[in-house]
């Protein structure tokens, strides 16, 4: 089973979050401080760390760029900071995901479910992705919805792959437009907001209340099944 | 180089490198060369042509008018030449009457004693008719002299007036008024009601410029009323001076008010801000502590084992009660910022205010270590506010304390005043941020510790409105101690006020 690592400067987050994930089969380590991260990340190699980012001594900031000096395993971010300044900040420095405190442990649960899948990669391809609304052919490059094709542009269809390959994970604005657009688009997100919003006139049931392609205002997309 | 310096003083470039004041005098006293020459022009040409015309007449009129006419000519050159073309023309005007006018002609010789008393007369008459005007000229040159050195004086002041830092306004106008001797000055600013006295000098100021001797507007919504003496109109000059600096003092005034007014403003936001932060962090920690447990009790894919049930329970439990301890800080806070909290002090002994504050705590702040004697004088103060400043200040030495080193409350008495120290042996904090400390909302970084944001600065503002104080400082080894000192309520000893 995956090997959390729960890092909160509060016991009592350390210990809800502990029983909660115990409860459900994850393995849990916890640290109370930034150095305690560090340290406990290095010791347990965690699959996966939960991340507080107001730490006494070393900043969750920090911690994230500590970890990502020799680590992959996805991080997901818990704050009370909810400014979109500080998620940017976050997710720029490597993190891969941002739940804002208070949360519901749902939420959590499913973000770290989606962050786990994404770093075991499975060679076991998805080559059709199956909704109530619509159908994604990923090796024919097709999309069907109500029995017929919806012509989707190549730039559509990259973003489409890209969100429905990463099924319930947030994935970034950078990292949209650097696989979509290229290296030298990084602030461009307004490219992004356009074309999501023909992707959800095309496949959403309702393109104001958008169902699987959900918007993370200041962070990026979520593809939700 | 040399030639330079060499090279004669031009007068009229001396003349002008000579201080404004001496130069004010010396023009009173002494006449240009140039009104001297047209003295002596006048002298010579008026004085020919008189006795040209006169000889004409000769038989018409008598040696009296003669003289008086030549008399005339000598005034007038004393006005415009002054003294020595005067003088000059009054021997010329006395040599050509007896020369031409008095018998026998031609000769200065005098036939008549009439003619020889007229023309001694006419001598006197000139020398004390050109000693008068001038006198009565130098005269009113000097009134002028001291007139220009009183307006120079003014302006001197006035223009030092506007160098000093402060307002300038009221001494502007107390200088106005002395200056013209006036009643009294009043600034009048229109607003929506009339007007509005914005500076007076002053006994009896005018509300309204109908009520002044003299108005003026210096711009379209200010009006510069005097009472008092009407000016003249070479007062004018001076006042002019007056008002151009008045709307510059006002227009600083308005700007250093505007300035005042966003700095208000600017602080208001900043606290805002922080207000907003450390409310979102105090108020979110524990509710996501809250909803976690919640949650994690409400899923029904796993069945959670009884102690991790009894433990979630036990964290919404204590996590409430931190919730609402931090609402009742954000409560007293408010009450105290805007002047809502009533004192109700009366003699109180610390050692009942203790043990009524560590109940109010979490765990009724288990493992402090009290020692308060029962015989210390008892304070003035307000029991809930004072509970409510010890309990915070306990509650933060508990969040920052290791669990095996135990905070200490002790108290002793110090002349008139009760020391109270709340003694941690936590990390501490540097000498230079405990400035900060009890800032409204002033947390000393967002990471760690309870509340720290709220308590301390409520501790703070209730032990100033209860003429409490509260220091900290250093505890021996490494943490933080606390003092807080009240007065003694009149000297009584506690066991006295006992019935």
């Amino acid at each position: 089973m995956s090997r959390v690592l729960v890092v909160d400067d509060e016991p009592q987050i350390r210990r809800t979050l502990a029983i909660n994930l115990r409860a459900r089969g994850y393995q849990v380590d916890l640290a109370a401080s930034g150095e305690e991260a560090l340290k406990a990340a290095a010791d347990q190699q965690p699959d996966v760390v939960v991340l507080d980012l107001g730490l006494p001594g070393i900043d969750g900031l920090q911690v994230i760029h500590g970890l990502r000096g020799w680590t992959q395993a996805p991080i997901i971010v818990l704050s009370v900071r909810e400014r979109e300044a500080d998620k940017v900040a976050a997710l720029d420095a490597g993190a891969d995901d941002y739940v804002t405190k208070p949360f519901g442990i749902n939420e959590l649960l499913a973000r770290l479910r989606a962050a786990v899948r994404r770093a075991t990669p499975t060679d076991e391809q998805v080559p059709i992705v199956q909704t109530p609304d619509f159908r994604v052919d990923l090796a024919a490059k097709q999309v069907i919805r109500d029995g017929m094709e919806v012509r989707l542009t190549p730039t559509e269809w990259q973003l489409v792959e890209l969100l429905v390959r990463n099924p319930g994970r947030l994935v970034s604005q950078r990292q949209l437009l650097h696989e979509v657009w290229g290296p030298k688009y990084r602030e461009e997100t307004n490219y992004l907001r356009v074309f999501i919003a023909q992707i959800r006139r095309k496949l959403e049931p309702d393109p104001a209340h958008p169902r699987y392609f959900i918007t993370e205002p200041g962070m990026g997309y979520r593809y939700q099944p | 180089m040399a030639d330079a310096m060499n090279r004669p003083v031009d007068p009229a470039s001396a003349a002008a490198a000579r201080p404004p004041a001496s130069g004010l005098l010396a023009r009173a006293e002494r006449l240009p060369a140039r009104r001297l020459a047209s003295g002596l022009l006048l002298g010579l040409v008026g004085l020919p042509l008189l006795t040209v015309a006169l000889t004409g007449l000769r038989s018409h009129v008598d040696l009296s008018s003669v003289l008086l006419l030549y008399l005339l000519v000598v005034v007038v050159v004393a006005v415009v030449g002054g003294f020595v073309p005067a003088a000059s023309a009054a021997v010329g005007a006395f040599l050509l009457a007896n020369w031409y006018f008095t018998p026998p002609f031609h000769q200065f010789q005098i036939a008549k004693q009439a003619d020889v008393l007229a023309l001694i007369v006419f001598v006197a008459v000139a020398v004390a008719g050109v000693v008068s005007a001038l006198v009565d000229l130098a005269a009113r040159r000097r009134v002028e002299a001291t007139r220009a050195r009183a307006e120079a004086e003014a302006l001197a002041r006035l223009g030092g007036t506007l160098l000093h830092g402060h307002d300038p306004l009221p001494e502007l106008v107390e200088q106005l008024r002395v200056t013209f001797g006036l009643d009294s000055v009043a600034l009048l600013r229109r607003d929506r009601q009339g007007w509005g006295i914005e500076v007076v000098a002053g006994h009896t100021a005018p509300i309204r410029p109908e009520y002044a001797t003299d108005a003026v507007e210096l711009d379209p919504q200010t009006m510069l009323a005097l009472t008092g003496r009407r000016l003249a109109s070479n007062d004018r000059r001076v006042l002019r001076a007056f008002t151009d600096q008045l709307a510059v003092a006002l227009e600083s005034r308005r700007l250093s008010r505007a300035a005042a007014d966003a700095a208000l403003l600017a602080e208001a936001n900043q606290l805002r801000t922080a207000l907003l932060a450390a409310v979102s962090h105090d108020l979110r920690t524990p509710l996501a502590s809250i909803k976690t447990a919640v949650t994690g009790l409400l899923q029904d894919d796993v069945a959670l084992p009884p102690e991790a049930t009894a433990e979630l329970l036990a964290t919404i439990d204590q996590q409430t009660d931190r919730l609402d301890a931090l609402v009742g800080n954000l409560l007293d806070m408010t009450r105290l910022q805007t002047g809502a909290l009533s004192l109700h002090n009366r003699p109180i002994g610390m050692d009942e205010v203790v043990p009524a504050a560590l109940a109010s705590l979490a765990d009724h702040g288990r493992g402090v270590q009290v020692d308060v004697p029962e015989t210390l004088p008892r304070v003035h103060a307000d029991p809930g506010l004072l509970e409510r400043a010890v309990a915070n200040v306990v509650a933060n030495a508990l969040a920052w304390s290791p669990p095996d080193r135990p905070v200490q409350v002790t108290a002793a008495r110090h002349g008139d005043r009760v020391e109270l120290r709340v003694i941690d042996h936590g990390p501490g904090i540097p000498a230079g941020d405990r400035d900060r400390l009890f800032q409204r909302f002033q947390r000393l970084g967002d990471a760690g510790g309870s509340g720290v944001g709220l308590g301390l600065a409520v501790a703070h503002g209730f032990l100033d409105a209860m003429h409490g104080q509260i220091t900290p400082g250093d505890t021996p080894g490494s943490g933080l101690t606390m003092r807080i000192t009240l007065p003694i309520a009149d000297g009584q000893p506690n066991q006295e006020a006992a019935p």
